[in-house]
């Protein structure tokens, strides 16, 4: 190791090289096991639940499903496996001689043996939740995660009504949300942080949002887009929720039916001065429990 | 009105069930007949199966609440033939204390969700339905919210994820 050290000469041009290398490499895997670290974690049974498209599944998903499609599916990645080395092997075929074609015969009867199925091997450590990340953390270093997450929010798009069709044009390239640091939509609850809910939202729906909300990545941001979404707008009825904020701490509202791309700029530029201001966010101030 | 040179259709009803079609019209070309809900049965099937009017195609069925009148409420049942290409409506009324009548699953088996939304809309029970639960609101919702007595400021709890 000294020995490399000292052979590095640092007046080679390729020293510079090297060292961007190095940095750029550090950066990369520093960042995701920096944002696995410093992460808020609350854990619970929703946030547990396999299912993320809000509601509970009709039928268990490991009943139905025949033991013939796992057998063929097995054979498929077995024959891939074997395909993949036949393919070079038979290439050198006439080099390889006999001992290759013994050596062959061997692979192809280790894979065609019956492959063993562990049971349960994959299970979730549920009983690892943890509460909240304990509150060591200086106010300096707070403003500099706050400034970290103010251009990294990452979109849920609950889209149920025609206000979606505003949401993609402003993620479309004229409008452009990307330019403020709101690019990339996840359509993974558990991969978001910011939950747009665009659209008419009705009592049957309401309960498969708040799950969603759950689901979703501490801490968290809820814009209520459009009328509807905000009061219930003109569905003054029997079967609409008469505005999100029944159900779920929101941040900001965007007005209007629907609100244009400008609005949704609009309303992340205001998620961004909450976090610039250290504003506490709507789910702290949050009285009502479902 | 002088007497009304009824449709093809119409008179084919008519021949056929005699009083039991309380009244026909034929308005703007569309065939009407209201009909006595306890054959509603029968006068489908002789609807599908008549060679001369083959109604194989049930096309909507939805109620109508006439509140203050009575009996109170209506099931219209729109059909149309793919073979002979005319349409005709079938209405009956239903009365508010006893809004029942006999479903017609077993003449066109599509008409099982609309039987369930005119169920879960205004009440109105079909009999023999095998399967009469709501369709549109879920389960722990009072009430049927299109029936014009319903209030219209009426807001019913929050449901939670397993209702």
């Amino acid at each position: 190791m000294a020995n490399f050290v000292s052979s590095i000469q640092f007046s080679d041009p390729y020293f510079s090289v090297l060292l961007l290398l190095i940095i750029a490499v550090g950066m990369a895997v520093g960042f995701v096991f920096l944002s696995q670290a410093l992460g808020p974690k609350k854990y619970d049974r929703i946030k547990y639940s396999v299912y993320e498209c809000g509601v509970d599944p009709i039928t268990s998903a490991s009943v139905r499903v025949s033991v013939k499609f796992y057998l063929v599916a097995l054979l498929f990645i077995l024959f891939d496996l074997e395909s993949a080395f036949l393919y070079p092997w038979a290439v050198l075929y006439r080099d390889l001689g006999w001992f290759g074609f013994v050596e062959m015969a061997v692979f192809v009867g280790i894979l065609g043996a019956p492959l063993r199925v562990e049971e349960g091997g994959a299970r979730m450590a549920v009983n690892r939740a943890k509460d909240g990340a304990p509150g060591f953390l200086t106010t300096r270093f707070e403003a500099l995660l706050a400034w970290g997450r103010k251009y990294s929010i990452y979109p849920f798009t609950f889209a149920t009504a025609c206000c979606g069709i505003e949401v993609m044009g402003a993620f479309g390239t004229h409008y452009d949300l990307s330019r403020f640091g709101a690019e990339v939509v996840r359509f993974s609850p558990r991969q978001a942080d910011m939950l747009l809910v665009a659209g008419t939202v009705n009592y049957k729906m309401a309960p498969v949002l708040k799950r969603i909300h759950d689901q979703m990545l501490e801490p968290k941001w809820v814009v209520a887009m459009g009328a509807c979404a905000a009061s219930g707008g003109f569905y003054n009825n029997y079967s609409v929720l008469q505005g999100i904020d029944k159900i779920l701490p929101v941040d900001v509202y965007i007005p209007g039916c629907p609100p244009n791309p400008e609005g949704i700029i609009d309303a992340v530029v205001a998620i961004q001065k909450l976090l610039e201001t250290g504003a506490p966010r709507a789910a702290e101030r949050w009285p009502i429990k479902i | 009105m002088a007497e009304e040179k009824k449709s093809a259709v119409l008179e084919t009803l008519v021949g056929k069930f005699g009083d039991d079609i309380v009244s026909t019209h034929s308005d703007f070309g569309d065939d009407t007949a209201l009909v006595r809900r306890e054959r509603i049965v029968e006068i489908c099937t002789f609807l599908r199966d008549d060679p001369g009017l083959r109604f194989d195609f049930a096309m909507d069925l939805t109620g109508v609440d006439y509140l203050g009148e009575e009996p109170r409420f209506e099931v219209v049942y729109h059909l149309y033939s793919l073979e002979k290409k005319h349409r005709v409506r079938i209405k009956t009324r239903v009365p508010e204390e006893d809004p029942v009548i006999d479903s017609v699953i077993p003449v066109w088996a599509g008409m099982d969700w609309y039987e369930r939304e005119a169920y879960d809309m205004y009440g109105i029970v079909f009999r023999n339905h095998p399967n009469l639960k709501r369709i549109l609101m879920y389960e722990s919702f009072v009430g049927h919210p299109l029936r014009k007595d319903y209030p219209k400021a009426k807001r019913q709890p929050t449901i939670g994820p397993d209702e």
